[in-house]
């Protein structure tokens, strides 16, 4: 049986020296280098199944040597794990976002490092056992080949795979098989809704796994009415945009909106705009598909019912923010903490604002800096998306609803 | 391959395998400190449960860790045992104190029966209105998946 290989890159080496030893005595063939260069060297000859890097490393820093690692074919598949002294959230939160597999803090026990070597090479065994359809893919930007031409390029050679494409922080799923769009995710959007949200994406990058496919068919269409109908959808959608100030821009209600009567579609993406909406946000928010509520958007913005901030007012907006205080300073510190309490008297405006019990915690969370609510900000914060909650949740449903969660009379839980 | 992780605590193995098993297809891996099963959710999806002993001196830190898989944690304690209770409460205060991640704290009961309202777990514990305390039965996998249906909640109402 073929030895797992793991690469190690660390500054020190004598601080992995227990873990050489044992990773070595569990079976492993472990390579050590002390600098980024040598380590990417030798992933090309090496072929690690695994690799652990310190984010602080000579010549090529750690987030460095994970992104020339991830940009190589030969290289792209190798789990990555970075080593880091650095305790900070948003270290962390930067490793995450970049895609690294894994992120642990120096120092490290030893047994835990072990089991996560363990736990990453068994899912590899297990994933290629599982995966044996899995031969060939390709990746590519979406500038240079859209979702459509993706999507056309499988359907013409009646390929079965998964279509990954990445745009900002999101990542869309689109599986075919032979050739057929059989279903698509893209955060809590359905399948049709995730693909015309992501024809329209000009910008990312997508990667094609050719593989068997088993899942069930989500759609409803052919692939060539899919097709048809993207680009439809794009061209309408280029149309509408054209005639639009930039999707990104900051908008706002418009003066005569009180005025004016509107529909339920319009009453809808009205109810939307709040201080900091962009037109894209309006979008993505509604309930329609993307294309509708663009239409709906351009017709409100013809009658004036939207109308972009001026500049002037994005800045002072922006201005009164910087300017809202330092955090080094106790002055706005003690201002900031006793206008939280009281605004902990006031009734709660939704369910997020009351949310601890306790003043003291409040203010400890609040000293201590960023909390994990503030972390949604960050972009793709959270791996899963909503539509993979919803399938856990419902299997874990089903299981019970079939039975198979044994006895469930007692009625113990709230 | 999309994998989500819950790491589970409580201050004995055996409350923790009794948990994973109920829910695993299989448990992958036990150490003296860890047990780790998997439920194979679809072809693409997978969620990996770790459940950890917690020791005197708190867990290991790097697995109080806003991790790129982990969607939250479950804390259980024994409801007729005083003594868990208070080996997690320090736990339950240092995790709610840090940031707001999807907790849900756990009395296991043997026979299902209780009596106390879980409010006055709850302001003992001060948790969040989010930050569920909740009662289960360990031999009962529908009610230990109710748990885990309840964190999931959770981390989905952090999407809306």
């Amino acid at each position: 049986m073929e030895r797992k290989r793991i690469l190690i890159a660390v500054k020190i080496a004598q601080q992995i020296q227990e873990l050489r030893n044992a990773l070595i005595s569990k079976g492993y063939e472990v390579k050590v280098v002390d600098n980024g260069s040598a380590a990417l060297a030798l992933c090309r000859d090496f072929l690690p199944h695994v690799m652990l890097a310190e984010v602080e490393l000579p010549k090529i820093d750690g987030h460095h040597l994970f992104r020339e690692i991830k940009s190589q074919t030969s290289t792209q598949n190798i789990p990555f794990i970075l080593l880091s002294k650095h305790r900070s959230v948003e270290e962390r939160v930067h490793s995450m976002n970049m895609g690294v597999d894994d992120y642990i803090n120096m120092p490290f026990d030893i047994n835990e490092m072990l089991l996560r070597f363990e736990i990453i090479l068994k899912e590899i065994d297990r994933f290629e056992a599982t995966a044996t359809g899995v031969s060939k893919g390709f990746a590519g930007k979406l500038v240079d080949m859209n979702v459509l031409e993706v999507i056309q390029a499988l359907h013409i050679g009646k390929k079965s795979g998964i279509i990954k494409i990445q745009h900002e922080a999101k990542e869309g799923l689109i599986f075919l098989k032979d050739g057929e769009v059989i279903d698509a995710t893209l955060e809590q959007l359905e399948a049709s809704n995730a693909v015309f949200r992501m024809i329209i994406w000009a910008e990312g990058s997508f990667r094609v796994e050719i593989r068997k496919i088993e899942q069930p068919r989500a759609f409803n269409k052919l692939t060539q009415e899919i097709i048809k109908e993207g680009l439809i959808f794009r061209d309408r959608w280029e149309q509408l945009r054209r005639a639009l100030p930039p999707l990104l821009a900051p908008i706002k209600l418009g003066p005569n909106v009180a005025r004016q009567n509107f529909n339920a579609e319009e009453k809808e993406i009205l109810s939307k705009i709040d201080e900091h909406s962009r037109l894209l946000d309006l979008v993505e928010r509604s309930r329609s598909n993307d294309l509708k509520a663009l239409q709906v958007a351009a017709g409100l913005f013809t009658r004036g019912a939207i109308v972009e901030k001026p500049a002037e007012e994005v800045r002072q907006n922006g201005a009164s923010k910087e300017n809202s205080g330092n955090l080094n300073d106790p002055t706005h510190l003690s201002n900031l903490i006793v206008n939280f309490i009281e605004k902990k008297t006031e009734p709660a405006k939704n369910g997020f604002t009351d949310r601890r019990h306790g003043e003291r915690r409040q203010i400890e969370r609040r000293l201590r800096g960023r909390r994990w609510s503030d972390l949604k900000t960050q972009k793709n914060h959270l791996y899963l998306n909503k539509s993979e909650l919803l399938i856990i949740r419902e299997k874990l449903s089903d299981n019970i609803a079939n039975g198979k969660g044994g006895d469930d009379q007692h009625g113990m839980l709230f | 391959m999309r994998i989500g992780e819950i790491a589970i605590f409580s201050p004995g193995l055996e409350t923790n395998r009794k948990f994973v098993e109920a829910v695993c297809d299989e448990v992958v891996l036990e150490t003296e400190s860890l047990v780790f099963g998997r439920v194979q959710i679809n072809n693409q999806l997978v969620l990996h449960l770790y459940g950890l002993k917690l020791s005197d001196n708190q867990p290991n830190p790097s697995w109080d860790l806003v991790s790129k898989k982990l969607l939250g944690y479950v804390v259980l304690f024994n409801w007729n045992q005083n003594e868990s209770l208070v080996a997690v409460k320090p736990f339950v205060d240092a995790l709610t104190a840090r940031y707001d991640i999807p907790l849900i704290v756990v009395a296991t009961l043997q026979n299902g029966q209780h009596s106390i309202p879980e409010q006055i777990v709850n302001v003992d514990f001060g948790l969040a209105k989010q930050n569920q305390f909740t009662f289960c039965k360990l031999s009962d996998p529908a009610s230990i998946k109710k748990v885990l249906i309840s964190l999931i909640d959770q981390v989905i109402s952090d999407y809306q």
